[in-house]
């Protein structure tokens, strides 16, 4: 510790002599934005770096710059915003003497607005009297934000200046200063029309500031007005300082013709607390027009005050359907466990089915799920059971779903194959796989497998999700299987390649052609040897050809395989196989990944070819330019070669790499 | 939303006397609500402020919600409203839109009902305050705030009004919400952490006065609240970034990409961890302890400040999956809406408080600012999320707010 404080130390010290002599506080004082010197940066840049131990130091140059006579406007103003940060009240009697200054006032107040210090509001009140209109408004502002009691009486002098801007400040200020004396004060200003708003604002800041019977008559002087924005404030403190006389007004105003103030006290009732307010609404609810049972109902569900519930409970089978709906939504937003056989029960009928599933998907608590799987028992409830556990995502619905898959009901079967696609995890795919094999109808297989590859398209240990199928592989019939191996592709593990392998050569030519496509597609290069062999040995041009794209593009672009030359050599292994020219353009396509001097090499082979130059000009320019760091004269020659092509692209191009490759010693 | 009564308001028997008068017998399909559009009388009422790239572009889509109509645009930038004004009246083959330079006329008009604030960001508070206390509803631009303190004021008169406020980020759902749903989905645990690299801190402007081009913006109120300056095509351009020839560069009027893109980022992060009520209970600067400037929850949770948008969660990196579900507790768009602005519209109607509802834009704004009172201080901050302080660090505290130029006071 003894050595942090020496250490501390000697940088504060540092710092300080850094103070003493540097000169960019003396150059501040000359500072003009129009010279377009870096002083003001310099002198942001040195505060920064500053320890606070340094900030008397810095302060007191600043407070120089701020009493010099011949000092800049724009030194000052930079001199002020450094001391919004380090001023203290050694620096309040500097700033004060700015605060009438037309320009510099606003910049005074910055580090003085947000200064813990009386001497700062004295300085403020002392410029208040002696400042133009102009300047009083912003100080006013100042003044306001810091609530200066000591200024109220000279403001309330002010808040009747024939000035409007100066009046209007003068009321805002006094709604934020917010004592019993503001407060009585403003309650009996008489203001011209264009300060009625402003009045209404400063009443509300005030009462918002204040408690009890002060604050009501504030509120209540306030519902006097006309403007429903006006009236929902008012409403609004007064359920917090007399919460029933508030919920009252608010029942009336819901039953009032104002659509708009009805609109907004809707959203009081949802936002807003209280049991007064609850009760109040709960009991009007059923002295309500229809069309405001609705909006009730609505602004009662989002309120989250599960007092409501047996009430809203009540409209679920309102023969009004906008009523109906918000009943069922609210359940959802108040509801629990007891209420779920309730919204089951209407989700039974294909009208409330979405919506009854929905409340359920939202509704918050313990055992919800669980009542939902044990419903899912019951015939009745089977479908809208599952719909709903569905919607909110309930995994642990998933062994229940499994039971359903084999059902009688087909509806039944395929809402829970829709189900299982959505919430099954990694571990419930192999039972999955197993139900579908059992399927005997194509078409309703077809939805379970891709319900399966849904499933398996969120697992995040492919490799172990696989297994999890792979085991299911030979019991399971051929569609199953040409899905398992398709699924294999992208898993890409020895066994899926051991699986692919297996039905090469498992006299199945289904199997067999799936395998092929399988491995043209597969995600790796452990592929790459099985489409070489294919390549070669395939007996159908249709098979070779598949295998020697696949082998192309692993070549090209998989991943695992260890270096440029690797790739290249690879791609000189399908240029000794590939036949057709489009299998060349292939070869051609995938040389420049290969990033090597023999893959340019090659492509300028290719370039001899007249159906191929266009492309392998292309290529090898690009290769040309991965390769310009080189120091090959073979590559450099190969380039040279390139800047003659008649595709400028090409030539310009390839003149780039040369020019890099000439750099390069 | 003062239409919604089908009795006949001033302005609609103005405008229906006027027409009567005018052009008797003449009252246009779609003033009554042909092609699905509600009926002049019932639709939302809306003027924008700030009429830039990103203002017009807001507007385009408001315009194109039929519940929706556009009648007043507003820019200190003359240039910008003629043809914004232009597209406004070609959409509804009309010329109701007006044009105006300062938004008091336009707050001041008892037939508006919305007003859209996309001006630079240390104009944000002021018109959306002013506008609130005229009784509209706002749809702001992100970022909220230039300041803390103005945030928290944001919030207290949309909720002393009951208006409906909501911040702009399509983002935070739009980029950020499947990867949110994947965290909060409980296949990785718990979130530790997040990472958000929004962008760097905005600086002071020094750059010396240009004479102001004839007839093409109004300066000083342009400037409004931010101290006076000379004007400078580069100190109010809209070039985007911190190159110095845009607004976003400078201190004065914007928090730098740390609020610009923090609005979506931060906010994206913050959703997604539950945290979007609340606010960090320390900063720490990069360099030190952690290698990214770092923000420590209460309950242990951080953000990082840098290394892409990604949640570390107990088993790992939390990945966006296929059909995930918004999870239950996870906050989204109300009401079936696909946008912040089609959830803004949604909720002026149904007056509930949207997706982007200002208090969460205000917690995301605050984690910005600090953010960037933590990059200026260069020290470990302690902040008090509940009083909106930092503890025991007055010259930090000085930073929560900017003494504003009159006559901008809110």
């Amino acid at each position: 510790m003894k050595n942090l404080n020496i250490s501390i130390t000697v940088v504060a010290c540092a710092f300080l002599l850094q103070v003493a002599g540097a000169d960019v506080w003396e150059d501040l004082a000359k500072f003009k934005y129009t010279d377009g010197n870096n002083t003001a940066q310099e002198a942001e840049k040195q505060l920064r770096a500053s320890p606070s131990a340094a900030n008397p130091a810095i302060e007191k140059k600043l407070i120089v710059v701020l009493t010099s006579r011949d000092a800049t406007q724009d030194g000052k103003a930079i001199a002020c915003r450094l001391l919004q940060q380090i001023g203290t009240d050694n620096a309040v009697s500097a700033l004060s003497d700015l605060l009438t200054d037309e320009v510099l006032s606003h910049y005074a107040l910055l580090p003085l607005e947000r200064l813990q210090s009386s001497s700062a509001d004295k300085a403020m009140r002392d410029a208040l009297s002696k400042a133009p209109a102009k300047l009083k408004v912003g100080l006013l502002g100042s003044i306001g934000e810091r609530r200066d009691a000591k200024a109220l009486k000279a403001i309330q002098v002010l808040a009747k200046d024939r000035d409007i801007a100066v009046s209007r400040a003068s009321i805002v200020a006094i709604g934020k200063i917010a004592n019993d004396d503001a407060a009585k004060f403003l309650a009996g200003l008489e203001v011209p029309e264009s300060l009625v708003a402003v009045q209404l604002d400063a009443l509300l800041a005030c009462a918002e500031r204040l408690e009890g019977s002060l604050s009501a008559r504030l509120y209540e002087k306030v519902l006097e007005s006309k403007g429903s924005h006006y009236r929902i404030a008012s409403l609004k403190g007064l359920l917090r300082t007399d919460g029933k006389k508030g919920a009252k007004l608010i029942v009336e105003s819901i039953k009032g013709d104002d659509a708009s103030l009805r609109k907004g006290v809707l959203g009081l009732v949802a936002g807003e607390p209280g049991d007064d307010l609850t009760k109040a609404v709960v009991a009007a609810l059923g002295n309500l027009a229809m069309a405001q049972q609705s909006e009730v109902i609505t602004a009662l569900g989002a309120r989250g005050d599960s007092a409501a519930l047996k009430e809203i409970s009540g409209y679920v089978k309102s023969e009004d359907a906008g009523v109906r709906d918000a009943a069922i939504a609210a359940v959802g937003q108040l509801g629990n466990v007891d209420s779920v056989a309730m919204l089951l029960e209407l989700g039974q009928s294909r009208e409330l089915a979405a919506k009854a599933s929905a409340a359920i998907a939202r509704m918050e608590g313990d055992g919800i799920n669980d009542a939902l799987i044990s419903a899912m028992k019951n015939k009745d409830l089977q479908v809208p059971a599952l719909k709903a556990i569905v919607a909110r995502g309930g995994k642990d619905a998933a062994p229940s779903l499994l039971k359903l898959v084999n059902d009688k009901n087909p509806d039944l079967r395929k809402e829970a194959w829709s189900g299982l696609a959505t919430i099954a995890g990694d571990k419930h795919l192999g039972a999955m796989v197993k139900a579908s094999a059992s399927i005997k109808d194509s078409s309703a297989q077809g939805f379970a497998l891709s319900a399966i590859k849904r499933a398996f398209s969120r697992a995040r240990n492919k490799e172990a999700a696989f297994n999890g199928i792979a085991d299911h592989f030979d019991s399971a019939n051929n569609l199953t299987k040409l899905f398992v191996l398709d699924l294999a592709t992208g898993v890409g593990s020895r066994r899926a390649l051991d699986m692919e392998r297996a039905a090469l050569t498992s006299g199945n030519e289904e199997l067999r052609q799936k395998a092929i496509r399988a491995l043209a597609n597969w995600s790796n290069a452990s592929a790459a040897g099985d489409l070489l062999k294919l390549a070669k040995d395939a007996a159908s041009d249709r098979d070779r050809l598949l295998a020697l794209r696949g082998y192309i593009r692993l070549a090209g672009t998989a991943g695992g395989i260890k270096s440029g030359q690797e790739r290249t050599a690879m791609l000189k292994q399908a240029d000794a196989l590939a036949k057709r020219t489009d299998e060349k353009r292939m070869i051609v396509g995938n040389l420049r990944s290969g990033g090597t001097p023999e893959a340019l090499k090659m492509l300028f082979v290719y370039i001899k070819d007249e159906s191929l130059r266009r492309e392998a000009e292309l290529s090898a320019a690009e290769l040309a330019w991965n390769l310009r760091r080189t120091k090959s004269e073979e590559v450099r020659k190969l380039t040279k070669e390139l800047t003659g092509s008649s595709n400028k692209g090409v030539a310009n191009k390839a003149r780039s790499a040369l020019a890099e490759m000439n750099k390069v010693k | 939303m003062k239409s919604v009564s089908r009795k006949v308001s001033r302005r609609t028997f103005t405008k229906a006397a006027g027409a009567a008068l005018a052009l008797p017998n003449i009252i246009t399909s779609s003033a009554l609500g042909a092609n699905g559009r509600p009926p002049a009388s019932e639709r939302i009422v809306m003027a924008g402020v700030g009429m830039g790239g990103q203002g017009s572009g807001d507007l385009n889509q408001f315009m194109g919600d039929p519940r929706i109509q556009v009648v007043a645009v507003c820019d200190v930038k003359h240039g910008a409203l003629k043809s914004v004004q232009g597209r406004v009246n070609g959409r509804y083959k009309n010329k109701d839109c007006k044009t105006y330079l300062d938004y008091r006329e336009v707050i001041a008009r008892d037939d508006i009902d919305a007003v859209l604030c996309a001006t630079p960001d240390h104009w944000h508070a002021q018109v959306t305050i002013d506008s609130m206390k005229q009784g509209k509803d706002i749809y702001c631009e992100k970022p909220l705030s230039l300041t803390i303190a103005e945030g928290r004021k944001m919030v207290q008169t949309a909720r002393r009004y009951g208006r409906v406020f909501s911040c702009g980020s399509q983002r935070v759902i739009g980029d950020f919400g499947r990867l949110a749903c994947a965290a909060r989905s409980g296949e990785y645990g718990k979130i530790l952490a997040a990472h958000a690299d929004p962008g760097g801190p905005p600086r002071m402007c020094y750059l010396p006065g240009q004479p102001i081009p004839p007839n093409t913006i109004e300066w000083d109120l342009w400037l409004g609240p931010a101290p006076w300056a000379p004007y400078h095509p580069y100190r109010c351009g809209r070039a985007y970034g911190l190159g110095g020839k845009g607004f976003r560069t400078w201190y004065d009027y914007s928090g730098g990409m740390m609020t610009d893109w923090g609005g979506h980022k931060f906010g994206g992060v913050l959703h997604g961890m539950g945290l979007d009520s609340t606010g960090p209970s320390e900063i720490i600067p990069p360099g030190g302890e952690h290698k990214y400037l770092t923000f420590v929850f209460a309950n242990g949770m951080k953000i990082y400040v840098g290394g892409g948008m990604k949640y570390i969660c107990e088993a790992g990196e939390a990945k966006p999956m296929r059909d995930q579900k918004v999870p239950a507790g996870l906050r989204w768009y109300e009401d079936g809406a696909r946008s912040p602005i089609q959830d803004l519209t949604n909720c002026i109607l149904s007056r509930k408080r949207p997706f982007r509802d200002v208090e969460f834009a205000h917690r995301t704004a605050t984690v910005c600012h600090l953010g960037n009172i933590c990059y200026k201080l260069n020290r470990r901050l302690k902040w008090d999320p509940v009083k909106e302080d930092f503890i025991g660090d007055p010259e930090a505290s000085r930073l929560i707010d900017r003494p504003r130029r009159g006559p901008w006071q809110i």
